[in-house]
């Protein structure tokens, strides 16, 4: 999936800028953002997936129930999901497999996400497609 | 924006636009400059708009930019005028707070002792992301209900720590069957866990006494060893709040309520939701005073250890365990006539001035201690609550932000940091050696400049300043 983030100044928290050509990849790229803020991926492989269904009634929301309840099941499962194997986005719900590696076997690289914000959150069209900036509490 | 200085360490934001109240920053220049320097004002404002507040939205010396509300935001809503409650006005980790406890040691019995104490609390604490915590899943439910009363009643702690806690560390309605399931799995497996971020555990001296009556009833003396534990409710209190925070968001158009940033999210106290919310909150807090419970017992168990005695041979009692992440139900004098207010403490300290009743007969001719750690490698302060305190009897929490993790992490790398506080005298325990840079001294406004901003502004009087000796972060 193609997009990018980048990891924004925030004087208590973390926040990153995603973009994405659509809504399914803003959350591919969204989870991966996440974790790496946490773990080093750079070295990491899947080996064990769950599959998550959120349901929200703005795209915004929608992000944020996505992101939090990826967090919510890593710190359940102790596994990173930071790999989106697969995302689909029908109207207010969207529903995907993630697949991650257990956070036992990752190098730490940030101080563990306590919650994903809706602070200042919104999608916004850009050049590449979608944009979003998202602010993490650690 | 409108700024303008109306008292010594006051200043005020005047009403405009969709402001129910003023906005008012107790800060020196110094502070109020930091404070500009971010979002944190614009925050203070957003929060002037909720319904029913009252008298000013407020924010503490240590204001730095949170998410919906600032950190070091004080705000109280008029309960039986439709107020409201805010999840934002609490945060994720639901009554985060910092317990500090004494000791018959001294700075010279800590230097005797000092790899073995710091490897004893280095070996009992657990922290960081990793697996582990001391109590176990069965002391979940009673601990969501009771408190640190549950834990005492489970053999941690000592008799007499629930009179030198706050809300004796019980808050009132806990019930597990308000927890939802995630939040009770996410939390269930971390009850006696110090998390990480900017959670720790410190070694502290007592420097020097500024206020000898106030000291002598806190049981502080110059020399004296203590220990100060900052942390919250972990992941049952981080779900609890994305929990609430999605049902008050879609609760809100219902109520007719409309606010400026998504995350100040509310409704009426006196609604279904904002009554399940206080519910849930009460019951998470008494996670993060059980929490904070079993973690003072763990410790005082290790330096025991460490020097060979019995733990009560320590003498480690405890002098106070503060919230500064709470909403709490109070009543407070608004315009001459007193009112049920909710007050939300977001990254601001309960202050209760000499004789109020819910202090305990030993510290009620002083007033109740506040407790401001510094930064990581800085000093710490203990103040008391002052009469007429202008802030809904609230005081700062700490030092307050002033450089983004990204920023910090930049200035020097994690090794040069414990390095450097080694060599200053500060042994240093961390869960993750990278991690320190985030947190480190430079990242922080300076401490002495909050506290001095609470004895100008009337919020709270400075009592004594401990200096870190170790420090044990996740």
């Amino acid at each position: 999936m193609d997009g990018r983030f980048e990891v924004l100044d925030h004087t208590a928290d973390t926040a990153v800028r995603v973009e994405a050509p659509s809504m399914e990849g803003l959350l591919v790229v969204s989870a991966r953002a996440m974790f790496s803020l946490m773990f080093d991926l750079a070295s990491a492989r899947p080996v064990s997936s769950r599959t998550v269904r959120v349901e929200a009634p703005t795209s915004e929301e929608l992000l944020v129930d996505w992101l939090s309840s990826l967090l919510s099941w890593s710190e359940i499962d102790r596994v990173a999901y930071f790999d989106v194997a697969a995302v689909e986005v029908s109207g207010t719900e969207a529903r995907g497999e993630v697949r991650g590696a257990p956070v036992d076997s990752l190098a730490v690289a940030g101080p563990p996400i306590k919650a994903v914000t809706y602070h200042g959150l919104q999608i916004r069209h850009a050049a590449s497609g979608w944009e979003a900036t998202i602010v993490f509490d650690v | 924006m409108e700024l303008r200085q109306v008292d010594p360490g006051v200043w005020e934001i005047p009403r405009e636009g969709a402001m129910r109240v003023p906005g008012r920053v107790f800060a020196t220049e110094d502070l109020i400059a930091a404070a500009r320097d971010d979002q944190a004002l614009r925050q203070v404002v957003n929060v002037a708009t909720l319904p029913g507040i009252v008298v000013a939205s407020m924010a503490m010396p240590d204001i730095h930019w949170g998410y919906g509300f600032p950190i070091g935001g004080v705000a109280a809503t008029d309960v039986e005028a439709g107020g409201v409650i805010s999840p934002g006005g609490v945060g994720f980790d639901i009554c985060c707070g910092v317990r500090l406890l004494t000791s018959a040691l001294t700075a010279e019995d800590f230097e005797r002792h000092r790899t073995a104490i710091m490897d004893q609390l280095d070996r009992a604490i657990p922290r960081g992301l990793g697996e582990g915590a001391i109590a176990g899943k069965a002391l979940l439910a009673d601990v969501l209900e009771r408190g640190a009363e549950a834990a005492l009643d489970a053999g941690f702690g000592t008799p007499g720590d629930l009179e030198r806690c706050e809300e004796r560390g019980r808050s009132p309605g806990g019930d597990p069957g308000v927890i939802s399931e995630l939040a009770l799995r996410r939390g269930g497996r971390q009850l006696g866990s110090l998390g990480a971020g900017n959670h720790f555990l410190e070694v502290q001296i007592v420097d020097s006494v500024h206020d000898e009556t106030a000291a002598e009833a806190f049981g502080l003396a110059e020399g004296t060893m203590c220990v100060m534990i900052h942390c919250g409710s972990r992941g049952l209190g981080h779900q609890t709040c994305t929990d609430h925070l999605k049902v008050l968001g879609a609760a809100m158009a219902r109520h007719g309520i409309d606010v400026p940033d998504r995350q100040l999210a509310c409704v009426p106290v006196r609604s279904p939701e904002g009554e399940r919310y206080l519910s849930a909150m009460n019951t998470s807090a008494n996670f993060a005073w059980a929490n904070r419970h079993i973690l003072a017992h763990a410790a005082r168990e290790a330096v025991a250890k460490a020097l060979g005695v019995d733990p009560e041979a320590t003498g480690m009692k405890l002098v106070y365990d503060v919230a500064h992440n709470l909403a709490k139900l109070e009543r407070h004098v608004v315009d001459g006539a007193e009112r049920l207010v909710c007050v939300h403490r977001k990254g601001a300290t309960r202050a209760l001035p000499p004789g109020h009743p819910d202090l305990p007969a030993d510290l009620r001719p002083v007033g109740q201690p506040v407790l401001i750690p510094g930064s990581m490698g800085t000093a710490s302060w203990v103040l008391a609550g002052q009469p007429d305190n202008p802030a809904f009897r609230s005081a700062a929490h700490g030092a307050g932000r002033l450089m983004s993790r990204k920023r910090a992490l930049k200035v020097s790398p994690g090794r040069e940091v414990r390095d450097e506080l080694e060599a200053r005298g500060i042994s240093v325990r961390p869960g993750s050696t990278k991690l320190l840079s985030e947190e480190a001294p430079y990242a922080y406004k300076d401490v002495d400049a909050v506290v001095e901003t609470c004895r100008l502004a009337g919020l709270a009087r400075p009592v004594a300043r401990l200096r870190p000796v170790g420090v044990v972060k996740g």
